[in-house]
């Protein structure tokens, strides 16, 4: 018997063998299997809530910072109300504005009479601008002056307010825009 | 392929609970000899079972109709088997195959000799576990040297000589086997 022949008797003794499994195999793989499926689907349903979770958040930044812009041009803020700005600028032209009314009742109609030069209209933010109902006795500019921080782009206002007295006119020749 | 087999598998890569029931019915017997086949415990080859039907139903979409379904499932559970093999090899005290004294024979001795499927596969199962599993492979599944080399881990001269000294060490296994026979 050539080694061809051995191989192929073993083949033809072994060719379509079964045996029976145990039956707690078939529960151990089905439960394996569904294991597994509940997995992918968990996974899939994780992934999906992320994407559109990157999606939502995605969005709503467009829309927020669209929404911002929105407002910064068109919302006109309450003339009375101490806005939580950084904005040193801003916060001197309130000061002034303040001690103006203090002072000078006339101040601001003074004011509005002149033409705005271009360089004014840029300054000068609309809020600020439309100030009819302010109460000046209400705040004391000192309490006021030290609890605002004022950026250095501002610093030389407070001395320019010291010199208002003498003068109706204050706005902002001096006072530089922080970038 | 019989159309109603397409038709299963085709609820297989579905995802079919029903249809994988089905075939695992109709193929597990299949499986479970292979498994033990290449395992030396039971134990072992209930492992290598399971393994390999959860790469079946999870694989499942990747098989193309054109090939033989048994085929690719003997494929799966011969691979897992490997692969469970291979595993177990580096925790497990290997014997040396050149410490196995074959001795050759003359295959013209068996040749009016029948032996049983039970016996054959109890010669088999003395190979050392080295030429055993070479010889399961080349002999039975009809792997090449090339396939064996590569799924062993071995060298392809060394698949060569495993498979001879297997040929002769289960020739020599069975000539014992025939001589109790006799004087029995």
């Amino acid at each position: 018997m050539k080694n061809e022949e051995f191989d192929q008797y073993i083949q033809s003794q072994f060719a379509g063998e079964s045996i029976a499994p145990p039956q707690q195999i078939e529960g151990a793989i089905f439960e394996a299997i569904a294991k597994i499926e509940r997995r992918k689907k968990f996974g899939r349903m994780a992934a999906g809530i992320m994407i559109l979770g990157a999606l939502a958040y995605g969005t709503s930044g467009v829309f927020s910072s669209g929404s911002a812009v929105h407002k910064e041009s068109s919302v006109e803020l309450p003339a009375n109300t101490q806005q939580p700005s950084v904005d040193g600028e801003q916060d001197a032209m309130s000061l002034q504005r303040m001690d103006l009314q203090e002072k000078q009742p006339n101040a601001l109609e003074d004011r509005t009479m002149k033409s705005p030069t271009a360089a004014d209209s840029e300054r000068v933010p609309p809020s600020s601008v439309a100030t009819p109902k302010i109460q000046p006795k209400t705040i004391e500019p000192v309490a006021i002056r030290s609890a605002q921080p004022v950026d250095q782009g501002a610093h030389e206002i407070p001395v320019i307010l010291q010199d208002v007295g003498e003068e109706t006119w204050v706005l902002p020749a001096t006072v530089e825009v922080k970038e | 392929m019989e159309a109603a087999e397409i038709h299963i598998i085709e609820r297989c890569k579905k995802g079919d609970p029903n249809a994988q029931r089905q075939v695992y019915t109709r193929y597990s017997s299949m499986m479970f000899a292979v498994a033990i086949r290449y395992t030396n415990a039971r134990v072992d080859a209930e492992d290598v079972m399971q393994e390999s039907w959860i790469k079946v139903f999870r694989h499942i979409k990747s098989f193309g109709e054109h090939n033989s379904f048994e085929g690719w499932l003997r494929r799966i559970v011969v691979n897992t088997a490997i692969t469970h093999y291979r595993r177990n090899q580096k925790h497990t005290f290997q014997l040396d195959i050149d410490e196995v004294h074959a001795t050759p024979k003359d295959f013209e001795a068996f040749k009016d000799l029948d032996f049983t499927k039970d016996e054959l596969a109890k010669a088999i199962a003395q190979l050392p576990k080295g030429y055993g599993m070479v010889f399961k492979l080349y002999v039975i599944e009809g792997f090449k040297h090339k396939e064996i080399a590569e799924q062993l881990g071995i060298d392809l001269n060394t698949s060569k000589s495993q498979l001879s000294r297997a040929r002769r060490y289960l020739q020599d296994v069975l000539h014992g086997m025939s001589q109790r026979a006799i004087k029995e």
